[in-house]
Order: C-alpha cells, then structure tokens, then sequence
C-alpha cells in the first residue's frame, strides 16, 4: 500500500513538470503572425508583404489596367461589361478589386499598429519610421484607388483581430480622402528621397516608394480633389526636387522587362518580374495576339486601341478613336500602338510588348505615376489656379518637345501657341495627358474626376453610359456578408 | 425466452453519448502568415504577409448520440432482427465562416457554431432461409435519415449565416447550406420548358422590365417564382436533398455441397444529384458537347427539351443551375457476386494439397440507376461539405472480374 502510494505521487509529480510543452506546442512548417513579425527584419518582410497585393489580380495585374482604360474611349477589348456599361453587383472585376485593395490595406494596418511595438536594433537593415513610411503610402494609394472607384468605402485603419469589426458602415468619401491626404502627408515625412534609392543597399531597393512617390501621389489626390493649390504645391516639389527627369526617348519608359527599369523618369512603378506567375505582370500576353510574332507571350488582343477608321466588330466609334488622338510627328504613336507591319488588322496596344516572356508570365513593370504624369499635374493644377502662367506653360512644352524628338530645353515648333485661354490650355493639357499616358490606367479616372465621362463616351457612341455608371457597384457578395453596406444609385 | 417459445431472443436498449471531433488542419486558433513575395527591379524581395485572424476560443465539435433499440429472434433463432431509431446531433460545429472582405485577411475563419441533427432507423434483418443440403441465408438492413441543420448562428454582418456551394466550370451557385434544411441542399432555378416563339417571350416581362437579356424561342424558360418579371436569385427553389432517405443492403448466400454463392447488393434512394459532367458539355460548341444536342431545338424540331445551339452569353445561361441537370440519384448496385467451390477433401489430397478453393467474383458487377452520369455514387466532397451532391465526374468504379484459387498446402 505505501509503496503504490509512493509510485502514484512520484508519477504525478513528472507528469506535472512536462504538461506545458505536450499541450501547447511551437508550430512548425507554419509561421506564426506574432511570432514573425517581431523584429526589424520581420517587419521589412511584412512591408514587402503588403507590396505584394499591388502583384494580384484584383490590383495592377489585370484588373486596375482593365478598369483605368478599357472604360474608357481610350481602349475596348478583354471585357465587354466595362466597354458598354452593363456591369453591375455581380461582376468578378468589383469583388476582385475589393478584396485585393482590403487584403492590402489589412497588411498595411497590420504593420503600422505593430512595427512601434518593436524593437528595432543598429543591425536591421531599415530603421521603423521608413517602414511605417511605406506602409502608409500603401494603404493610402489602396484608399484612393478604391474611393475613385466604389466612393466612400468602410474605413478601417486598425488591426483588426475580430472579424466582427471588419462588418463596418461605409464611411462617406470626404472621411475616406482625409485618411488618404494623412497617410500620404505621413509617408512624405517618414520616406527618403529617391536618390537614396538609386544608391541601393538591403531594404533600400529601387523600386521601393520614395518621398517624390508620395508627393506626387499627393498631388494626384488633390487634383481629383480638385484641390488646385495643394495640387500645384507638391507637384511642384517633385519638379523642384531635381531628382527626375524626362527620358529622352519615349520608349525608355516601357522596355517590357527588356532593359532598364525605375530609370529616372519613373516615380513608382509596379515591380513584375518573369520568374513565376504569381510575381509577373499580365499585361503582355493579355494586349498581344500570336500574329505579333510573340509566340511565347502573345494571348487574346485585349486593351486595343479604338480607332476611328476601323470599328471592331460592332462597337462602330463615332469618333474619338485613341489611334486618331496622335498628332503627325509624334514618336509616342509607334511606342504606344502598333500593327506589326499589317499583320494584324488593327493596332494593337504596344507598350508592354515583348517576344521573350512565355504567356502570363511578363517582366513588364507597370507604371503608375511618371514624371511626365507630374508636369501635366502640374500644369493643369496652375492652369486651374491662375491660367496660364509661363510655369505652366513650360511643364507641358517640355513633354511635348520630348514626345516629337527635339531637344528639352529650347523652344520648338511643338510648343503649345501662347496666349492660350483657360479654356483653351486645358483642353490642351487633357488632350496631352491622353497621349502622353495612354495604356496607363488614367483614362477613365481622368474622364471622371474632370466631368466628362458622359459626354466624351456619349460623343463616341457608347449610348448606355448613365450618370450612376461613374462609380461601380459594391460586390454583392461583400453586401450579403455585411448587412451596413449600401450600395450606390442604380444598383441592386 | 423462457415461458415465449416463439421468440427465442428479446433485447431492448437505449444508449446516450458524446463523442468529439476537431479533425481540422492545425494551429487554426493561431493568426498564421504566409509568404507573398515582391520584386525589385528583377529580382523578387521575400516577402511574410499576416493571413488569418487567431480565434483562440475554438474547440471540440461534440457529437450527442442518442439510440434507443431492440434486439429479437424468432423461429428457433432462423430470423434475427435489429430495430434502431437513433438521434445525433452535431453541436459546436466547426464551420468556416466567410469574413467580409473589408477584413482582409483569409476570407473564411474556422468558428465553433452551428448545429447539425442526423436522425433515423436502423433494421437489419437476418435470416437463414432454408437450412438442408441446400443453404440459403439472408441479411437484409437499411436505414432511414433525415438531416437538418437546426442552427448555424450569425456572421459578424448580423446576418444569419448561409453557405453557397459551387460546381466545377459552371458559374452560379448550386447548394445553399441554411437552418432548416439539409446540409448542401439544392437551390437552382426551375426549369419550365421551351420558348417556342416571341410571344412567350414577352410574356415573362413585366411593366416594362426584362425579365431575361436576349432571349430567342429555343431558350429555356426559368420560372418566375415570385412573378416579378425579373430573373434573379429569389427565383430559385429548394429542390431536394443530397442526402438519400433510404439505403441499404442485401446479402444473400447460398450453398450447396462445395458450392457457395454470395450475392451482396446495395441500395440508395431519395437523394438527388447534380450531373455537373452533363451541364458543362451543355455549354458553348467551343467544348465538347453533349449528343443530346443533335436533337437541339431549330424551327423544324421544335417538340424537345434540349434547347438551341447558340455561343457565349446564351449558352451561359441555359446551363445556369437548374433542376434541368438535377437528377435522381437512387440506384440499386449489385457489388459482389462471388461463386466458390471448395474442392472435396479427396480430391485436393491427390493433388497434394490440404484444401484448395477455386471461385470467381465480380465486383461492381451492375448497376440500376436513372442517373446518366458515370456513377451515381458521387465522389464529391473534395473537402467541401458544402459542395456534396454535386458529381465532380470521378472516375467510375470499373467492373472487375477475378478468378482465382486459394490451395493451403
């Protein structure tokens, strides 16, 4: 009896010692969020991260170029409920955009609540108000693409950790783009300029968002903002910084993968690489067919340009075509559209052509904000300040003198006429913005955010374009799940 | 049964129990990361984004059983019966709950809620049927089930929760998962004929709505359930389960001298497929199509239910789900014949042998089915309970044939 008396406590005592770690074991062969991301270099992965969303579909993969241009009056091809109007709660582009932008500004939060909570070491490669830095401009450019395109949207700026938070109201559109001018304002101060970038270094990769990207994102906002001022203000530091420069050649914007990337035109581009799917850019199989010679990356002709002289199948365009917007001379034609020398039957988007990268699988980087984007800003934004001053004058003359070949900094035969009205120069500068940055997603936000989607895609034949169409449906999908979210005017 | 020769045997019994269930992935309590990767320049730059909310509070599904049997025997033990009616219910079921996609990280989360009852008879019958030189025995059992979800809680929207399960290709929904009604129960549209010309058409319409675009005589007419002149989900109907209500199986063996036969069957009805292989080759001509559509609908041939061959949008909707591709799943399936015959003792000694058994068997032998897809044991969980009753078109069960001899030397 007291030797089983002996045995009992003697097992009760070691099984006591070795409990905690049978019963809450370390995953392995997974990665614990908390775990993870809880030094200086956890958290440089997490903002690389929170860039990858900007790789998915739902952002400037595919759907993002689709939207920005297809739209438009600028391209058709590849979906034909953007082309005439007829999408609606259930279409895969809206829940696609939603999800991805959400699943980005989730990374974003994730990361801003938690980086001050590290603790940051002389031997991690990035100090935290970088990080943060970037982390904000990325969810403020998630923001401003999901405001321009839904309109006031939930607002969540939190790490959320209940699901039940996320089933929020949407808030109006005035909250939504004080959020985006704070993050934007925040990133200006927490990023290096570009220059730093250009030097390279771990965790200071080019590519990366710079102080010139959120300023000039900035601008961007206030223009569609219609905030003149602010708009001319940072658009001008950009200009002032003397960090970019207009490329001499047009084409050294869009090597499709096949030489020098983020060169000094480029304010932020979208990195895509060909080494698998996941990582690469859709843009060259998808605007290409195999009769290019494309072999390896030609697909299904999607985003090509719309053209007076040839209306495709029954999409007759009443004018307007894009292939009829360049003037004689302009070198951005044969960059922008080709037809391969007639063997296709109609032009074809160009700039994210290659013969190399096998199907869905390009190098192409996407552009999302150049330096010539940034004069047009500019000039506009003063234009719409003051008329046309000599400033502004000489940030669209430049773009213009670089588009025709001549040299930058001499007045040519290109230059706009002076004593151009108000009137006049924005048209001009509108006009200019469409050649300039054409197969570039701007088109329809441009059309929009200025009041004349209706009328220019009236005026070219796109008859059921109604004034509810300027902003898209929330998903339906999204609405059953979250009983708060009210959908937009002629929408179910 | 002492005082009862008739029965030899009775035995009555009521069992109560709880199990539990948690075979679900691991560390789903734990908020996970995942690997996303960016590029710079050309080169990819690792990348860790945060995946999924930690739900610390997950736990044990249980399951309550609850039997309540009788055990008899009659005929001097020649006829056996077993009687059961049983109730399980399925408590804190570990469901996946889809998150608004505001939240950002995974879409679904793994939450204990809901509540699930299976509930039914049990008979099985045994009995040897003739006992001279020539032998003959019986088993004979089915069950009845009924399965009901009596509650699946509410989403963080406030909503009660529902799940929508998909087909493979086809879009649309085709199983709806809510309180009251069977796991994965069908909800399609109905599908009401032919237009066989404008006038039916138009008919649809109401006030100046359309109730479908495009339409042609030749189409298929979607009935509009709450005669709203619009064609929308609220159209669809409940039509039927994929659970069956009556299964089971029969097995008989006979044997005389050497000679033994055994002939075991199984039976299924009440549940419905849906014959997801057949809608897919209904779609546009640039897949393989059905050879049901020789006999399309065309000016000439209009008394058929196939309708017209047409491309893209309107082929789309013609297969959209509807009870057009809902079929019956019952079958009766013969599995195994299998004849043996034991070599006589004499015999297998000449040959040196202690015993030997030569037989034949046929497995999957035949099948008795109105469904016209491979088979009607659909295989199409692929993980999802929400998708069951679809036929993802498995690979049929091939009839096999084997001969063979046992010798025990």
């Amino acid at each position: 009896m007291k030797r089983s008396y002996q045995y009992l406590l003697a097992l009760l005592l070691a099984s006591a010692v070795s409990c905690q770690k049978l019963i809450e074991p370390q995953p392995q062969g997974l990665l614990a969020a908390d775990v993870f991301f809880s030094d200086g270099r956890g958290a440089l992965a997490g903002v690389n991260g929170a860039y990858s969303t900007l790789l998915q579909t739902g952002a400037y993969k595919e759907a993002l170029w689709r939207l920005g241009d297809i739209t438009s009056d600028d391209t058709d091809g590849g979906d034909g409920q953007l082309e005439d109007f007829s999408y609606d709660e259930n279409s895969g582009i809206v829940s696609d955009i939603w999800n991805t932008h959400y699943r980005g500004i989730y990374r974003c939060n994730y990361l801003i609540s938690r980086i001050p909570q590290i603790t940051f070491t002389a031997t991690d490669p990035v100090p935290p108000g970088r990080l943060l830095g970037e982390a904000k401009f990325l969810r403020g450019l998630f923001y401003f693409n999901l405001v321009r395109i839904f309109g006031g949207v939930p607002l969540i700026t939190r790490r959320i950790t209940q699901p039940a938070e996320a089933a929020v109201a949407r808030a109006s559109a005035e909250a939504v783009y004080a959020q985006i001018e704070q993050d934007l304002l925040d990133a200006v101060e927490g990023l290096d300029p570009v220059t730093r970038y250009r030097a390279g270094g771990e965790g200071y990769e080019l590519g990366r968002a710079s102080r010139g990207a959120a300023q000039a994102l900035l601008a961007r906002v206030y223009l569609t903002r219609q905030d003149w001022a602010r708009a001319a203000q940072y658009a001008g530091e950009v200009i002032n910084s003397g960090h970019y420069r207009l490329a001499p050649n047009y084409a050294e914007n869009f090597t499709a993968g096949r030489g020098a990337e983020n060169i000094d035109e480029s304010v932020f581009e979208i990195q895509f690489s060909n080494a698998s799917e996941a990582v690469a850019a859709y843009t060259t199989s998808y605007m290409t067919v195999p009769e290019t010679g494309a072999i390896t990356s030609g697909g299904y002709g999607n985003n090509y340009p719309t053209d007076n002289t040839n209306p495709p199948d029954t999409r007759a365009v009443n004018g307007g075509g894009l292939v009829q917007a360049y003037e004689e001379g302009d070198r951005r034609k044969a960059v922008s559209i080709s037809n391969y020398d007639g063997k296709v039957n109609r032009f074809l988007a160009n700039k994210y052509f290659n013969t190399v990268d096998i199907f869905r699988r390009s190098a192409a980087n996407y552009p999302v904000i150049r330096y010539s984007d940034v004069l047009l800003m500019y000039a506009e934004a003063v234009n719409e300040l003051s008329g046309p001053t000599p400033a502004a004058y000489e940030a669209v003359n430049r773009v213009r003198r670089r588009a025709f070949g001549l040299p930058p900094d001499s007045p040519s035969e290109r230059d706009l006429p002076p004593g151009l009205t108000q009137a006049q120069f924005r048209e001009r500068v509108y006009q200019e913005r469409r050649v300039e940055l054409a197969f570039e997603g701007h088109r329809w936000f441009d059309l929009v955010r200025t009041g004349r989607a209706i009328d220019v895609m009236i005026a070219q034949g796109r008859n059921n374009i109604t004034q509810n169409k300027l902003l898209f449906p929330i998903p339906a999908g999204e609405r059953i799940k979250n009983e708060l979210l009210e959908q937009n005017p002629g929408y179910n | 049964m002492a005082g009862v020769g008739a029965i030899q045997d009775l035995k009555f019994r009521v069992s109560y129990g709880l199990t539990g269930n948690q075979d679900i992935s691991d560390f789903q309590y734990l908020a996970r990361a995942e690997s996303r990767d960016y590029v710079f320049g050309n080169t990819v730059a690792p990348g860790v984004a945060p995946s999924s909310f930690a739900n610390p509070n997950l736990q044990w599904e249980a399951q309550k059983q609850f039997d309540a049997g009788v055990d008899f025997s009659l005929l001097g033990g020649r006829v056996n019966v077993t009687a059961d009616y049983y109730v399980k219910t399925s408590d804190e079921l570990l469901l996946n709950v889809e998150l608004p996609g505001a939240a950002g990280a995974s879409p679904t989360i793994l939450f204990n809620l809901g509540e699930v009852q299976n509930r039914g008879f049990e008979f099985d019958i045994r009995t040897q049927n003739l006992t001279g030189a020539f032998r003959w025995s019986t088993d004979f059992n089915f069950s009845t089930l009924e399965n009901r979800i009596t509650s699946l809680g509410t989403n963080p929207g406030g909503g009660r929760n529902e799940y929508l399960g998909r087909g493979f290709f086809i879009a649309g929904q085709i199983t709806k998962t809510v309180e009251g009604r069977p796991i994965s129960a069908f909800w399609v549209f109905e599908a009401d004929g032919i237009y066989q010309n404008f006038e039916e058409i138009a008919a649809m319409n109401r006030d100046g709505s359309t109730y479908q675009e495009g339409l042609q005589p030749g189409d298929i007419r979607f009935k509009d359930q709450d005669g709203n002149g619009i064609l929308d989900d609220k159209d669809r109907i409940f039509a039927g389960s994929p659970f069956p209500n009556l299964f089971g199986g029969l097995n008989n063996t006979f044997e005389y001298k050497g000679f033994s036969l055994n002939v075991f069957a199984s039976f299924s009805s009440g549940n419905k497929i849906y014959n997801s292989g057949r809608a897919n080759a209904s779609r546009d001509a640039y897949w393989n199509m059905d050879n049901a559509f020789m006999n399309a609908w065309r000016p000439g041939n209009t008394d058929t239910d196939v309708p017209r061959l047409a491309s893209g949008g309107s082929h789309e909707r013609n297969t959209r789900p509807s009870t057009r591709f809902l079929e019956d799943g019952s079958f009766i399936r013969i599995r195994n014949i299998n004849l043996s015959y034991n070599l006589p003792a004499g015999f297998s000694q000449r040959l040196l042998l202690q015993a030997a058994r030569v037989y034949v068997s046929a497995t999957n032998a035949l099948t008795f089915t109105r469904y016209t897809g491979y088979d009607p044991e659909v295989n199409s969980l692929s993980g999802n309970p929400q998708n069951q009753g679809v036929d993802l078109i498995g690979y049929p069960l091939p009839r096999v044939l084997t001969l063979g001899v046992t010798a025990t030397f």
